[in-house]
């Protein structure tokens, strides 16, 4: 909320003049902003482009923003729809998930062989589970379990209507659940049972 | 959908996709940012001066075109001033100008020679005006 308040003091100094105050934006929101564009492109140049140009498009069109919404709402947005336009020009392969493969680990024991590993290898195997969901869904994994941002938020950025967000999350959370266990299988040596 | 509960636990779900954490953009991300967007302006700034400049001389030439062929002026149409002399097209000009200013502001009763100098005391003040506001545009861009 704070956050928030200080965003739309920043986007005031900004509309009068001030343009270095766009930096502080740029600074606060880059990593989220990269994020979101690295696990829908999969490539950190063009994410990192993508991010740029988000950016720089929020900067221009900074007058339309009416202050309703948050303003990383409104930029994650743009971003959103320059890294998901970006993937249909380039076709970006990623991997279906078999649903009828079910592991039979459950979450906490997951968590429990996620812990035992240490903090970097951790980060790979569920940034590598993240990465074979589809790029859309990457990023609303994304916004709703690492940025805390609401299913109202994640329909404003994404375009989709609340129920469907919903829907997909549900879905997503057991996918991303097999992922995580499939990744964790491989990384410790052991296969993945299949029903 | 037939789920198990555990997959229903939104902490735990939340809880393993925080451990990847959020990536960051290479070190001077910012900078870069910035450098763009100042480069954009000053190219933003640049084309509206050559606008300006354009918009000017178009009208200067326009203005100067009606003086030399007043034929062409859409105030007096009169193909037979197209032989006379320079000076005779602009002194035409300017009266026929004048007399039409002079005819609005008869009932203030003006000195026609006084009114004489009307449009070319408006050409002046629009120059004046397109001067002042590309001076400043490019100090701005500066």
């Amino acid at each position: 909320m704070q956050h928030h308040q200080d965003d739309l003091t920043q986007v005031q100094r900004v509309l009068a003049g001030n343009s270095a105050a766009f930096a502080i934006l740029v600074n606060r929101h880059s990593d989220m902003a990269y994020t979101i564009a690295h696990r829908i492109v999969r490539n950190r140049e063009d994410a990192e482009e993508i991010a740029q140009d988000g950016f720089i498009k929020a900067y221009q069109s900074l007058r339309s923003f009416k202050g309703d919404a948050k303003f990383s709402t409104w930029l994650y947005r743009i971003i959103y729809n320059t890294a998901i336009s970006h993937t249909r020009k380039k076709q970006i392969p990623y991997e279906e998930i078999d649903e009828r493969i079910i592991g039979g680990h459950t979450e906490d024991e997951i968590l429990e062989d996620l812990d035992a590993v240490d903090a970097e290898l951790r980060a790979e195997l569920v940034g590598k589970a993240i990465g074979r969901l589809a790029p859309d869904d990457a990023a609303l994994i994304t916004l709703f379990y690492q940025d805390d941002h609401s299913i109202e938020d994640i329909s404003h950025i994404t375009g989709l209507s609340q129920s469907n967000v919903k829907v997909k999350l549900f879905r997503l959370r057991q996918r991303l659940h097999q992922q995580v266990q499939s990744e964790m299988d491989a990384a410790l040596g052991t296969k993945i049972v299949t029903l | 959908m037939n789920t198990p509960q555990h997959i229903d636990d939104q902490s735990a779900i939340r809880r393993m996709v925080q451990h990847a954490g959020l990536e960051s953009p290479s070190q001077g991300f910012a900078a870069r940012v910035m450098q763009r967007i100042t480069a954009k302006e000053i190219v933003v700034s640049k084309r509206i001066v050559w606008m300006q400049y354009a918009l000017l001389s178009s009208v200067a030439c326009v203005v100067l075109l009606m003086l030399v062929f007043p034929a062409w002026s859409v105030i007096e149409i009169d193909p037979a001033m197209a032989g006379s002399s320079a000076a005779q097209m602009a002194g035409s000009f300017f009266s026929n100008a004048a007399h039409s200013i002079n005819a609005y502001t008869s009932q203030i009763h003006l000195n026609p020679q006084v009114a004489y100098f009307f449009p070319l005391s408006i050409a002046v003040l629009v120059v004046a005006l397109f001067d002042q506001v590309i001076s400043r545009k490019m100090q701005a861009a500066q």
